[in-house]
């Protein structure tokens, strides 16, 4: 199948003409405008509780086992935004029984040696065991608190290594009902922190909000065509259906950016690298859009449309969203789902803790997933197109 | 670019140096699931010539339009335009003829002019301005162009129907009942617009199951029914051939005064009127030439509406 550009500028014109002169196009500006009212008054709010909860907001809390008094708690508050609280324990293994426990709500255990600063001045080599739950924490927080263990033992010991510290996973039980309350304690904890709804926010408005026009706006330009039946003139047209469907992808999705710009411009600021997250934005809008012209090639109404992109949406991405609060059991399947990495990405651009490589997976996967739609959907288009 | 470059007044010739028709239909078949629309319909029309597709709803002539315009791919069988196999390349035949679909569908939230220029750019027409204002003035449409499309009665929509489909200069023209729902005056002046076309030499495939559309326009015509052409022939032949041939007179023979019949080609009918007209019984006399529509319930044992 050719692409004649001539064709594909004079299809994408016509829609861009169209949209201009469709009154009903008013609503998602409305939608885009009301949306962005909303962010105001959130980001007002969250500020506000940001700055007055998070004083007394505990988000670390630790077991330890901590014999010399070393007061590794007091390292541990690695960020402005977290506050650690620790229990010390008069054994090791109580730090491993209460990190063992399926209904524990320890983020982290210690267990430091008898004399740890002994030890190493003789030339040994003690261990320092480090137990992290992997339902509390996930793999970005680890490596934090981990380093920063490092960095305070380099101070506790004068820099006279070797030491080794050991970070041990815990594997929770896979029985359903502990699975479960303890995937529901973990979101709960996550809900009651700020940053981490913050967080959400930022993803919501990287993703769902792309997501949320390109999905509604895409089927609707392809299926207006069937329902005026100009799609018929179209296919007898020196237009091919891959140009056509083309030229509806650029417009919608120029649409959409454009729908979505705004509550997203609004969070720019806040954005550690907002680069990166446009380039999300952008992610999402590719695979919204792609999602969005196979449900067009697929529908023939726009009554059609407005129901079964709602059912698309939450399809493409609720399970991604659950999957952000689970670290470890068999939900972790949810992590294989194509929008998941955006979701991922997407935050990791807002906050700051996006790494290149990473990124570019993150980035890759959505973009994959996007060309095998739009694919799919330029196929259907084809084979429907004569039959 | 892929501008139609074929000039009117060429005429494509096979190889044995015969005149190539315009549009062939060899043995169309079209099956949707286990319902036949068409069962193997060949027939073919001149370059110039208006040829109709008459038939009941239903009877399979938008099927075979489709397969003629590369809208439907046809199960078996072949359709040509221009001695090109539609079916192999639709795009790059499309140029060489244009369309009036059963249904008016225009950008109604366009003007007639927004509507026509789009078309203009995607069949690459240089100039396009002069070349719209020239077709808005052949179909009768310059005061509303500017307005929305929406806003057109279904005559003034039908009219730049034909615009949209003439813009490109094609060479073939398919209108798919292009009368239906239009009120008298203005079905009769699409009719003289499309006379017109074809006079100009553009080849005009009509279907339509009005009577009228088909005895003033068209040069042959062919009955489908049930997927299949049932006749096809010039009008007045399929008259002639199918049609009842009689005479209606009215007799005053001093006693009574009645109207009666004449069969033609009866011996005794030719009889008993020549009698009458000797007596100088005859007071008028009509021939009852048949309908199309006649003729069409003669062959298909059904009406065309």
């Amino acid at each position: 199948m050719g692409v004649n550009w001539r064709i594909i500028k004079a299809l994408s014109g016509n829609e861009w003409l169209n949209l201009r002169h469709n009154k009903a196009a008013i609503i998602p500006l409305m939608l885009a405008a009301f949306l962005s009212l909303i962010i105001i008054i959130f980001n007002s709010l969250i500020t506000t509780a940001a700055t007055t909860r998070l004083q007394n907001y505990v988000a670390l809390s630790v077991v330890a086992y901590d014999p010399d008094h070393l007061e590794m708690d007091k390292v541990l508050g690695f960020t402005h935004i977290y506050t650690t609280t620790v229990k010390l324990v008069s054994n090791p293994q109580a730090v491993r029984d209460a990190m063992q426990a399926i209904t524990s709500t320890y983020c982290l255990g210690l267990v430091l040696p008898d004399d740890l600063r002994g030890l190493v001045a003789a030339g040994g080599k003690p261990t320092i065991e480090m137990y992290a739950s992997p339902l509390l924490t996930g793999p970005y927080f680890r490596a934090l608190v981990q380093s920063n263990v490092g960095s305070y033992l380099d101070k506790v010991t004068a820099y006279r290594k070797p030491y080794t510290v050991t970070l041990k996973m815990l594997s929770p039980s896979l029985s359903p009902t502990a699975t479960v309350s303890s995937t529901l304690a973990s979101i709960s904890s996550k809900l009651n922190d700020p940053t981490y709804i913050n967080h959400l926010q930022q993803v919501f408005l990287l993703v769902f909000v792309p997501f949320l026009f390109s999905i509604y706006t895409l089927p609707e330009v392809l299926v207006e065509e069937k329902e005026r039946k100009t799609l018929r003139m179209l296919l007898t047209s020196p237009a091919s259906p891959l140009a056509i469907i083309m030229a509806k992808g650029l417009v919608g999705s120029g649409y959409a950016l454009v729908l979505a710009s705004p509550a997203v411009l609004l969070n720019w600021g806040q954005l550690h690298n907002p680069l990166a997250a446009l380039g999300y934005v952008v992610l999402a809008i590719l695979l919204g859009s792609s999602v969005g012209l196979l449900l067009g090639t697929l529908v023939n109404t726009v009554r059609a449309v407005s129901i079964w992109a709602g059912v698309i949406l939450t399809l493409l991405t609720m399970p991604a969203l659950i999957g952000l609060f689970i670290s470890n059991g068999p939900l972790r399947l949810l992590h294989a789902w194509p929008t998941y990495p955006l979701l991922v990405g997407a935050g990791a651009a807002a906050d700051g803790s996006l790494l290149w490589d990473k990124g570019l997976l993150y980035a890759a996967v959505p973009l994959v997933a996007a060309a095998l739609t739009f694919t799919l959907a330029a196929w259907i288009m084809q084979r429907r197109a004569r039959s | 670019m892929e501008q139609m470059t074929t000039s009117r007044s060429q005429v494509a010739q096979s190889s044995d140096g015969k005149a190539q028709p315009m549009v062939e239909a060899i043995n169309l078949v079209k099956h949707f699931g286990k319902v036949d629309a068409v069962k193997g319909v060949s027939f073919t029309v001149a370059h110039g010539e208006v040829f109709g597709l008459l038939g009941h709803n239903g009877a399979g002539k938008t099927t075979t339009i489709k397969m003629l315009t590369g809208q439907l791919l046809p199960t078996s069988g072949t359709a040509k335009v221009g001695g090109y196999v539609v079916a192999d390349n639709p795009q790059k035949v499309s140029p060489s003829f244009g369309i009036v679909f059963e249904d008016q569908n225009l950008y109604e939230r366009l003007t007639a002019v927004e509507n026509l220029n789009f078309n203009a750019r995607l069949y690459g027409i240089p100039n396009p301005s002069a070349r719209i204002a020239e077709v808005l003035a052949q179909v009768g449409l310059g005061e509303s162009i500017k307005r929305a499309v929406s806003t057109y009665s279904t005559g003034m929509k039908q009219r730049l129907l034909i615009a949209r489909a003439i813009l490109h200069k094609p060479q073939a023209l398919f209108l798919d009942e292009p009368t239906r729902g239009l009120d008298p005056a203005s079905a009769q002046e699409l009719r003289d617009l499309i006379r017109r076309l074809s006079e100009q030499g553009t080849t005009v495939l009509i279907t339509t199951h009005y009577m009228e559309d088909a005895d003033q326009l068209c040069r042959r015509i062919a009955f489908m029914s049930a997927g299949e052409i049932i006749a096809l022939d010039t009008p007045y032949n399929l008259k002639i051939k199918y049609g009842k041939q009689t005479i209606t007179a009215h007799i005053n023979d001093g006693s009574t005064d009645r109207k009666e019949v004449f069969r033609m080609g009866e011996a005794e009918d030719a009889r008993r009127f020549a009698s009458y007209l000797a007596g100088g019984q005859i007071v008028t006399a009509h021939s009852d030439e048949a309908t199309l529509e006649e003729v069409f319930i003669k062959l298909s044992g059904r009406s065309l509406l």
